[in-house]
């Protein structure tokens, strides 16, 4: 399961698959679940407390989807309900259409907070990102330069969520080696280590 | 391809070490391992938020585990991971307690939730949360108090405003309840009923300017819009005097709650406009409302498992056995009593598979009509989709929970474990009753216990059985007369230390269909890991056991299970409605354990996963 997401989200395509999972109706009976994606709050949170500082607004998920946060549409990422039913997490399971909304509003939050780190004084950003940031705003020649920022970058968005296995082959990946900071953040929150619970 | 190599040569020559900010540190994989353990700890004790500060994490890092999740549990957003497992557990769990423009308030609309965990944070009662009688909470007032007509606002103090829109409340709403007994018929009333919202005269309109609470406004709304509805007013009720009482005590009870508003909102203290912050008050600044005299049900609650005329009350009966049992009413087939009672759907051997228990239980909430009401002694009844019983019809509705001739009880209102063995079940008349029952039930704590663990550790993971009762001694314990005060809060904190601590927890990415934890001093079965303290329990420690087993099912060995002819013949049994076919023979086996080991069997017939 974890290899297919892993395909999904890296190549960063569209599955023609449609929700499904196999333990769906035994799976949704209670919070959440191992393998599927965290949810829209989960992953809004793990954002905001690792790369913005409290009690600052920098952005929400959902206005790069031109949405409110309480607005329906932010289920479709993964969320709850609130009924009294059960506590179940709706719309966990990767599909075409929830993994577009994801890359939306993941790129979106990958360039708002890019181009905060690199235009408008960093405002509102932890420091010890935003001092590895400003090494990729303008590409540094030297390649250890780059490969320690990528690092630093990697660490304070993924922190240990990814063994470092992962974080190696990302950083020596040819895209990561190629992209600007708002790749380099939309790669990282796009990693299934990111994204999905585990 | 020479960049690449560069990168690849500045890459190799660096340690896993930071650069020069020196912010995180990890020299080995246990190092990564032990970190990323942390992250995850803070992310499970602090509501999500991965907010261990990268100098916190070093220092956490050098501490043992069970150092770390004590530290992490001293923090106050542990309060917050309480809350929100709480309304998991309750069914109602949100999005968010703290997300901007979420329903901050949903909590608010479950009191047991919020009690429970603000009595956790003091190291109270944490059972709280299986009480029906609740306090209110009442926040801070939300809302900004209008002007005062003919007043400039900028002289006027805040206090100033709020009190004069509530005693303009008080005014038009005894104003209202003088005009009941003039209205022609029980349509005008029900007209002017519902204007209460949009007339400027009204006294919600004023409610609402005077900047009450949220949820409390909200509750008034719907409670007059619910109340009565002018589809309910027709035919004969139209002239029921009976009506118009009950409207004019339903006002009373407005006004009580008007009376009680200036004392607590005026008493709130400030900064306090989110309910998760309630959690973290010292104990005398906690705003409460009322003296348990609320119930653990509010209005919205009632709205979700609504009770229409034909229902009879059992989608309430199923939102208690799911939420509090763990009971998904799985139709399993089962050994009817001799006694039937003629003609009643329930009674077919089929149907009371579900019926057994689910009847009984709607049987507690037989007096409730519309968002919940209480009719109880009412010459009629209102169900939620406006149907009004009264006379014989109501009696007749009533009569269907009646307990037979010789029971010993008036209503046939309980907890029915088993449909054969009275002696088994736990019954009452009233939803008091009821939620003592859950309060001394073991049930609720090895309910609790389960849902803990899955919200700790995740969905769809297999957990030992006997590892989960394990867990759920704690509480279960902490539930006897005599256990000291506080020992429910103990034994939250307790349980939810060893998930963290637990091998499923600190394993990335584990298997679906594997167990890694195991109560203390007990070899890892051989069964699989699913249903193996099921099976052991009720089969395999007499009759299934060794060479000699009975129909040859050895459960001591774990290829029976994987006989398909075996697992049909375990399907069938499990499920007969023959005495002398059931299994365990002549035994009691817990319902909840039966459909678990009913539905792997199934799942393994068909092929689906471990």
């Amino acid at each position: 399961m974890r290899k297919l997401l892993a395909g999904l989200l890296l190549l960063g395509t569209l599955a023609c698959r449609t929700a499904g999972h196999p333990d769906d109706a035994q799976a949704m009976e209670s919070g959440l679940q191992v393998g599927a994606l965290r949810g829209f709050a989960a992953t809004e949170m793990m954002i905001k407390s690792r790369l913005t500082l409290p009690n600052i607004h920098v952005f929400n998920l959902a206005q790069f989807l031109n949405a409110s946060s309480g607005d329906g549409i932010t289920l479709l990422l993964g969320g709850y309900q609130g009924n009294a039913g059960s506590s179940t997490l709706r719309n966990a399971t990767p599909n075409a259409v929830n993994m577009m909304l994801w890359r939306i509003a993941l790129s979106g939050a990958a360039a708002k907070i890019a181009n905060q780190a690199c235009n408008q004084d960093a405002y509102g950003l932890k420091p010890h990102f935003v001092t590895a940031a400003a090494k990729l705003c303008t590409p540094p020649e030297d390649p250890a330069v780059r490969v320690a920022a990528l690092k630093e970058i990697w660490l304070a968005t993924m922190r240990y969520d990814a063994p470092k296995a992962e974080m190696d082959a990302w950083l020596a990946s040819p895209t990561t080696a190629s992209a600007d900071l708002k790749g380099v953040l939309e790669s990282i929150f796009l990693d299934p280590y990111f994204l999905i619970a585990h | 391809m020479r960049r690449y190599l560069m990168l690849g040569a500045a890459l190799a020559a660096l340690s896993c070490r930071t650069g020069s900010s020196g912010a995180l540190k990890a020299e080995s994989d246990d190092d990564w391992a032990k970190r990323a353990w942390i992250d995850k700890a803070a992310r499970a004790l602090l509501y999500g938020a991965s907010a261990v500060d990268d100098e916190k994490i070093e220092a956490l890092a050098a501490l043992p585990r069970e150092q770390v999740v004590d530290k992490l549990m001293e923090d106050p957003r542990f309060q917050q991971t309480a809350l929100d497992f709480n309304l998991f557990f309750l069914g109602l769990k949100r999005n968010g307690l703290n997300n901007e423009g979420d329903a901050a308030f949903g909590p608010f609309e479950s009191h047991a939730a919020l009690a429970s965990a603000v009595e956790l944070a003091h190291g109270g009662d944490y059972f709280r949360l299986f009480d029906w009688r609740q306090k209110d909470f009442m926040l801070q007032q939300h809302g900004y108090s209008s002007p005062i007509p003919g007043t400039d606002s900028s002289t006027v103090s805040d206090a100033e405003r709020r009190q004069y829109w509530l005693t303009e409340t008080a005014k038009r709403l005894a104003a209202w309840e003088a005009a009941i007994p003039a209205f022609a018929n029980n349509d005008e009333l029900c007209a002017a009923y519902l204007n209460l919202t949009n007339d400027d005269n009204s006294f919600l309109r004023s409610a609402s300017q005077a900047g009450f609470p949220e949820p409390f406004s909200q509750a008034i709304d719907t409670a007059v819009e619910y109340q009565i509805s002018c589809g309910a007013v027709t035919g004969a009720v139209s002239q029921s005097p009976e009506l118009r009482q009950q409207i004019a005590a339903e006002a009373k009870g407005l006004e009580t709650i008007l009376k009680q508003l200036p004392e607590i909102v005026n008493k709130a203290p400030k900064g306090v406009k989110r309910v998760d912050e309630i959690v973290r008050l010292p104990v005398a600044e906690v705003p409460w409302l009322s003296k348990n005299k609320s119930e653990a049900f509010d209005i919205s609650m009632w709205l979700s498992i609504a009770n229409s005329s034909t229902n009879y009350n059992r989608r309430r009966a199923a939102y208690v056995l799911r939420t509090y049992f763990c009971d998904d009413l799985t139709p399993l087939n089962i050994v009817a009593p001799s006694e039937h009672v003629g003609n009643k759907h329930a009674s077919d051997a089929g149907c009371a598979a579900c019926h057994y228990k689910l009847d009984p239980m709607a049987a507690f909430f037989r007096d409730r009509g519309i968002v919940g009401l209480d009719f109880s002694g009412k010459p009629q009844l209102i169900h939620d989709d406006l149907l009004v019983r009264s006379g014989d019809e109501l009696k007749k509705y009533l009569d269907t929970w009646k307990a037979p001739a010789g029971s010993g009880r008036v209503w046939d209102a309980g907890y029915v474990r088993s449909p054969t063995d009275q002696s088994k079940n736990s019954y009452g008349e009233s939803i008091d009753d009821l939620f003592k029952i859950v309060r001394g039930a073991d049930e609720p704590k090895l309910c609790l216990a389960r849902r803990l663990t899955e919200y700790m550790l995740g969905v769809g993971q297999v957990f030992d059985g006997r590892w989960v009762e394990s867990l759920a001694n704690d509480f279960i314990a902490a539930a006897k007369p005599d256990a000291p005060a506080g020992a429910s809060s103990a034994a939250f904190k307790s349980v939810t230390k060893t998930l963290v601590l637990s091998k499923t927890f600190s394993t990335p990415d584990p298997v679906k269909g594997e167990c890694y934890d195991f109560a203390p001093g007990v070899a890892p079965s051989k069964l699989p890991c699913a249903v193996a303290f099921i099976v052991e329990k009720n089969c395999g420690t007499t009759c299934h056991k060794g060479a000699s087993a009975a129909a040859d099912l050895n459960f001591n060995d774990p290829a029976t299970l994987a006989v398909p002819d075996n697992l049909t013949r375990v399907a069938a049994v499990l499920t007969s409605n023959d005495p002398d076919i059931q299994m365990p023979l002549n035994r009691y086996m817990d319902p909840v354990e039966r459909a678990s080991l009913y539905k792997w069997v199934q799942t393994q017939i068909s092929g689906g996963a471990p």
